[in-house]
C-alpha cells in the first residue's frame, strides 16, 4: 500500500503536538510496510525520514517554473528508503494573481516568497498554494489512499482526491472548535466542513473529538473512526543529558514543582492552572509552578501571577526547545494538563515516560487512554488544587501513579496506531466507501471531463459569492 | 535678579541579560556587559563628550558666569570608569572650573527612599564617597531618583545633612503657586526645595525637535524671550532635564548643541538674569514658603507620580520581592567576605529603578517612548527575567547565611501607586 500523506508540521519544525503526532503516524505506517509519500509545505532540514519520501511543497512549486522537476524527482528517488518519501512543496504562492491566470500558469514567472509552512498572515494563501501543488503531484504520482492532517491540508486532500480518484481520509488532530470554541474563524470551519464532506473516512484521535465533531460539525457518523495517538519510546529520552536545574530538583529536600506545559492559549487552560496555583500556594507556600510554553495569553498570565501574590512561585520559561522540554519534565514532581478542549494531548504521555505523574482534564482525548490517572473537569479549580495537594503529600502515591500510567501507555504504540489506520485504509480499498462514494464518483467524472486537473478554488472559500465545488 | 538654574541628570543602569529559569542556581552573572558597554560608548560619543565640551567652552567664554549642576548616578559613574574613561575626564574638567555643582543621589539610582530608609542612607553615603573620590567634591544639594519627592523623602534628605532638595513643579502640587518660588517641604526645618519649571524645561528636553510643535524650530533668542516672561521678583527658574537630551534623545542634527552654545551669552545679555547652581541659588534668598505634599511626586509622565515604576502588579511584586531581600543582602555585605560583598553589590544593581520601569504597561498607547528606553521584548519579559534573577539571588543569600529556606509569608501588596494611563516621559 502506498499512502499520500499531507502534513503541515513535522519535526524538527513543530509548533505544537501536530508535528509530533504526524511523525509517529508515519513511523507506525512504515512499520506496517506502508510506503509513505509525505508532502510538507517546506522542509526545515533534519526531518527524520525513516524510510519515507518527504517532499517540500515550496520546492515543488519552484520546480514547476523551471525544467528541474525531473532532476528533482530523481534526486528524491535516491532518498527513498524503506517506504517513506518526504517531498517539500514549492510554496511561494502568488497572492495577487486571479484564479484564471493562476490555473493557466501565467503567473509562474512572477516572483513570490516561498511557502513558510507556518501560521502567519499568509496562511490561507499558503493553504491554497499547497493544495494546488499537491493536486498536480497527485495527478502524476501513484498511491492508494490520501491521508490529510488537520484543516490546513484538507483542501489539498480534496484536490488530490479529485485529481486521482483515490479515497481521502481526513485525520482530525484538533478542530477549530477545540482551539477557539464559539469564537472560531469561519474560514477555517468552512475548510474543515468541506474536508469532512468530501472525505471517505474521518479519523479522530479520540472519542472526545468524535463527540465534538458530531456536536459541532455536520458529519456522517458512519464514516468516522477513532484511532488514539501513541507515544514514542526512546530510552535515552528518559534521562536528559542536562537534567533539571539545581533549584528544580525533585526529592524530599527540594520544594515541589508542578508543571504546566503547552501553548499559553485558551484551549490549554493555563488560567485554570494559575487559579489552582493560588489555592495550592495558600495551603503550601513552598510549591513552585513551572509554566512552560508561549502563546497569546502570556502577558495576562504573567500579570495574573504577579497580582495574585505568586510572583516568586511561578516561573515562566517561554517557548522551550525539545531538549529544554525534557529538562522541564525532569524538574517536575507533578504534571497538570487542565485543557479546556483537547482532542488528544500527547504531553501527559511524555510526562509519564519521564516518571512524572499526571493529572488530566476530562475534556481531553488522552484521558480515555489513561484509566489510572486522576482526572478533573477543567473548570473545577478547587478539585484540581485538592488533587495536586494530596499528590504532593504522598510520594508513594505519585510513584504508583507513574507505574500504572506507564502500564496504560504500554498499549499506546505507534505501531498499533499504524495497524489501526491501515485497517481504515483497507476498508476503503476493499469496497466503495459508504456516504461519500457517490459524490467521489461525481467528482472523478467531473475531473475527467476537463482537460486540466480539477483544482477547487479554496483560496477564498468563505465570503465569496461563488459556491465552493463540493460544498453543501 | 533671577537665577537660571540648570540641573542635568546623567544615568545609565546595569541592564540584565536574558536570564532564564535554566540559569537559576547555575549562573550568577546577571548583567549584560556587552550591551551596557555598547550603550554607554554610544551615548558618550553622541552626548556626554560633545555636550561636556559645549558646556566647558561656555564656562570658559563667560569666565565662569555660565554655571550649571549635574547629578550623575553611581551606576553611570561606574560604567564610565569601566568603559568610557574619557567621559569621566571631561566631567573632571568641568569640576575643575568651579562653575559646576555636583548633586548627590542614591548611588544605584534606586527607589530606596520609598522602601527602606536604612538602604537609602547607605546608598547616599556610597554616592557621597564616590563623588569625593572621583571629583573631590562634598555635595550639599540632593535629588532623589526621578525627582521622587514627598515629605518623608524630604525629612530623610534633611537628616542626612543636605541643604537643598530638587523637586518637580507639578501643577497639582502647586495649585497655582509659582514653581519659581523657593519652598520648604512641610516637616523639614531648613531645607530649600527647588522646583522644576517643567514647561521651560520640556521646551528643551521634550519639544525641541517636535516638528508639529507650533514653536518649531526653537532658537535660543526665542527661548530667552520666553524666559523674560518670568516675573521680575522670581528668585529662580529651574531647568532640570535628562542630560541624554543633548545628542541622544535630541540628535545633533536637530540643532540642540547650537542652541545650547548660543544660550549662555543671550541669557547673560539680559541684565536681570544670572546663572547659578542650586546651592548658590538657595544661598541668595531667605524666605521659604512651606509646601505640603499630599502625595508622592516625580517628574515622570503626565501624572507626575510613581506609576511608571510601581504602577502595575508586576512592578509592585518585583519591588516587593527585591526589598524582601534587602536586609539579608546588607547583612551579607557587612560580612566583608568577597561572596557577601558580591551579593550585596548584585542586589544593589537590581535596585536601580530602571528594572521596574521596564515592566511598565502604562504606555500601551504610547509604546514608542517605552520601547525606546527598554532593552527587553516586552514588560512581561522584563518581569520574568528580573524574577528569575531574584530567585537566584535569594538562593545565594540562603546559602550564604546558612539558613534553610523556610516558607515565606505572603507579602502585603505595595501600597504606593498612582493612577495609570497613557502619558509621556519628560
Amino acid at each position: 500500500m502506498r499512502v499520500l500523506e499531507l502534513g503541515w508540521e513535522f519535526p524538527p519544525r513543530i509548533s505544537g503536538g501536530l508535528g509530533t503526532a504526524c511523525e509517529g503516524i508515519v513511523r507506525g505506517l512504515i512499520a506496517q510496510d506502508v510506503e509513505v509519500l509525505l508532502v510538507l509545505p517546506r522542509l526545515a532540514g533534519g526531518e527524520e525520514r525513516s524510510g519515507a519520501t518527504v517532499l517540500s511543497a515550496a520546492a515543488l512549486e519552484a520546480a514547476r517554473t523551471a525544467a528541474t522537476l525531473a532532476r528533482e524527482a530523481s534526486a528524491y528517488g535516491d532518498a527513498t528508503e524503506g517506504g517513506l518519501e518526504v517531498i517539500g512543496l514549492p510554496s511561494a504562492l502568488r497572492p495577487y494573481l486571479d484564479a484564471a491566470a493562476y490555473a493557466s500558469g501565467v503567473g509562474d514567472a512572477v516572483a513570490h516568497a516561498p511557502m513558510t509552512g507556518g501560521y502567519g498572515k499568509n496562511l490561507f494563501d499558503e493553504v491554497a498554494r499547497y493544495a494546488r501543488v499537491v493536486s498536480e503531484l497527485a495527478a502524476r504520482e501513484q498511491f492508494d489512499v490520501i491521508h490529510a492532517h488537520d484543516w490546513m491540508t484538507y483542501s489539498a486532500g480534496v484536490a488530490a482526491r479529485a485529481a486521482s480518484g483515490k479515497p481521502l481520509v481526513c485525520h482530525v488532530h484538533a478542530s477549530e472548535w477545540d482551539r477557539c470554541g464559539e469564537a472560531g474563524d469561519p474560514r477555517v470551519i468552512a475548510l474543515e466542513q468541506h474536508g469532512f464532506d468530501v472525505a471517505d473516512r474521518v479519523v479522530c484521535v479520540s472519542h472526545f473529538t468524535r463527540r465534538v465533531l458530531e456536536r459541532h460539525y455536520d458529519i456522517d457518523p458512519a464514516k468516522v473512526r477513532v484511532v488514539h495517538n501513541a507515544v514514542r519510546r526512546d530510552p535515552t529520552r528518559h534521562h536528559p543529558a542536562e537534567g533539571a536545574p539545581p533549584l528544580f530538583q525533585r526529592g524530599a529536600n527540594h520544594p515541589p514543582t508542578v508543571l504546566f506545559l503547552g501553548r499559553l492559549t485558551r484551549q490549554k487552560g493555563p488560567a485554570f492552572f494559575l487559579e489552582a496555583a493560588s489555592l495550592i500556594h495558600a495551603a503550601r507556600p513552598d510549591v513552585r509552578f513551572l509554566v512552560a510554553g508561549d502563546g497569546d495569553l502570556k502577558a495576562s498570565l504573567v500579570e495574573a501571577s504577579a497580582a495574585s501574590g505568586l510572583a516568586r512561585q511561578v516561573f515562566f520559561t517561554g517557548f522551550l526547545e525539545p531538549h529544554e522540554v525534557e529538562r522541564a519534565y525532569a524538574a517536575a514532581d507533578l504534571y497538570v494538563m487542565p485543557s479546556v478542549s483537547e482532542p488528544f494531548g500527547i504531553a501527559p504521555l511524555e510526562a509519564l515516560s519521564f516518571d512524572v505523574p499526571v493529572i488530566v482534564s476530562r475534556q481531553s482525548g488522552v484521558a480515555e487512554t489513561l484509566p489510572s490517572a486522576p482526572k478533573v473537569d477543567y473548570w473545577d479549580v478547587p478539585d484540581l488544587a485538592l488533587k495536586v495537594l494530596s499528590l504532593l503529600e504522598r510520594p508513594e502515591l505519585r510513584r504508583a501513579l507513574v507505574e500504572s500510567g506507564q502500564r496504560d501507555i504500554e498499549a499506546l504504540r505507534w505501531e498499533t496506531n499504524g495497524e489501526r489506520l491501515c485497517a481504515v485504509f483497507r476498508e476503503l480499498l476493499q469496497g466503495p466507501a459508504r456516504g461519500a462514494a457517490s459524490r467521489g464518483a461525481e467528482l472523478r467524472a467531473a475531473a475527467q471531463a476537463r482537460s486540466a486537473p480539477l483544482v477547487p478554488d479554496t483560496r477564498f472559500p468563505v465570503g465569496s459569492n461563488r459556491p465552493v465545488e463540493g460544498a453543501r | 535678579m533671577t537665577d537660571i538654574v540648570f540641573y542635568f541628570q546623567v544615568h545609565q543602569p546595569f541592564r540584565l541579560r536574558r536570564y532564564t529559569w535554566l540559569d537559576i542556581g547555575v549562573d550568577h552573572d546577571y548583567f549584560d556587559d556587552p550591551l551596557n558597554q555598547m550603550i554607554v560608548e554610544r551615548v558618550a560619543e553622541r552626548c556626554y563628550l560633545p555636550m561636556n565640551r559645549v558646556l566647558l567652552e561656555a564656562i570658559e567664554r563667560t569666565q565662569g558666569r555660565f554655571r550649571c549642576s549635574f547629578s550623575i548616578s553611581g551606576t553611570a559613574l561606574e560604567q564610565f570608569e569601566l568603559w568610557a574613561p574619557a567621559v569621566l575626564e571631561s566631567f573632571r574638567a568641568l569640576a575643575a572650573t568651579g562653575a559646576v555643582e555636583f548633586l548627590c543621589e542614591t548611588r544605584q539610582h534606586s527607589l530606596a527612599a520609598l522602601e527602606d530608609p536604612e538602604e537609602f542612607r547607605a546608598q547616599v553615603a556610597d554616592q557621597r564617597a564616590l563623588l569625593k573620590r572621583l571629583f573631590g567634591v562634598a555635595p550639599t544639594s540632593f535629588r532623589d531618583t526621578e525627582l521622587i519627592t514627598d515629605e518623608s523623602v524630604a525629612r530623610q534628605v534633611e537628616a542626612l545633612g543636605f541643604n537643598v532638595l530638587m523637586g518637580e513643579g507639578a501643577d497639582t502640587l502647586l495649585n497655582g503657586r509659582p514653581a519659581t518660588t523657593m519652598y520648604r517641604p512641610r516637616g523639614t526645618q531648613d531645607l530649600t526645595l527647588l522646583l522644576r519649571s517643567y514647561s521651560y524645561s520640556d521646551d528643551i528636553a521634550f519639544r525641541f525637535s517636535n516638528r508639529s510643535w507650533d514653536a518649531y524650530p526653537l532658537f535660543a533668542p526665542t527661548f530667552v524671550d520666553w524666559l523674560m516672561r518670568v516675573p521680575e521678583d522670581a528668585p529662580f527658574v529651574g531647568l532640570f532635564m535628562d542630560y541624554e537630551t543633548f545628542g541622544e534623545h535630541q540628535w545633533a542634527e536637530t540643532g540642540i548643541f547650537d542652541f545650547m552654545r548660543a544660550l549662555p551669552e543671550l541669557v547673560l545679555a539680559r541684565k536681570r538674569f544670572r546663572f547659578a547652581t542650586p546651592a548658590e541659588a538657595a544661598e541668595s534668598r531667605s524666605p521659604r514658603v512651606e509646601l505640603a505634599y499630599p502625595r508622592t511626586y516625580s517628574w515622570a509622565d503626565a501624572e507626575r507620580d510613581l506609576s511608571a515604576w510601581l504602577g502595575n502588579p508586576m512592578q509592585k511584586a518585583a519591588q516587593r520581592a527585591l526589598y524582601d531581600l534587602a536586609a539579608a543582602s546588607r547583612a551579607a555585605g557587612a560580612s566583608a567576605t568577597p561572596e557577601g560583598v558580591a551579593l550585596y553589590e548584585d542586589w544593589r544593581k537590581l535596585s536601580t529603578s530602571d528594572h521596574v520601569y521596564y515592566m511598565a504597561t502604562k504606555w500601551a498607547s504610547d509604546g514608542d517612548v517605552h520601547e525606546y528606553f527598554s532593552p527587553y521584548d516586552s514588560p512581561h519579559d522584563a518581569f520574568i527575567l528580573f524574577m528569575n534573577v531574584i530567585e537566584d539571588l535569594a538562593n545565594r543569600l540562603r546559602g550564604f547565611s546558612g539558613s534553610t529556606s523556610a516558607p515565606r509569608a505572603p507579602s502585603p501588596p505595595h501600597g504606593k501607586s498612582g493612577p495609570t494611563g497613557p502619558s509621556a516621559r519628560p
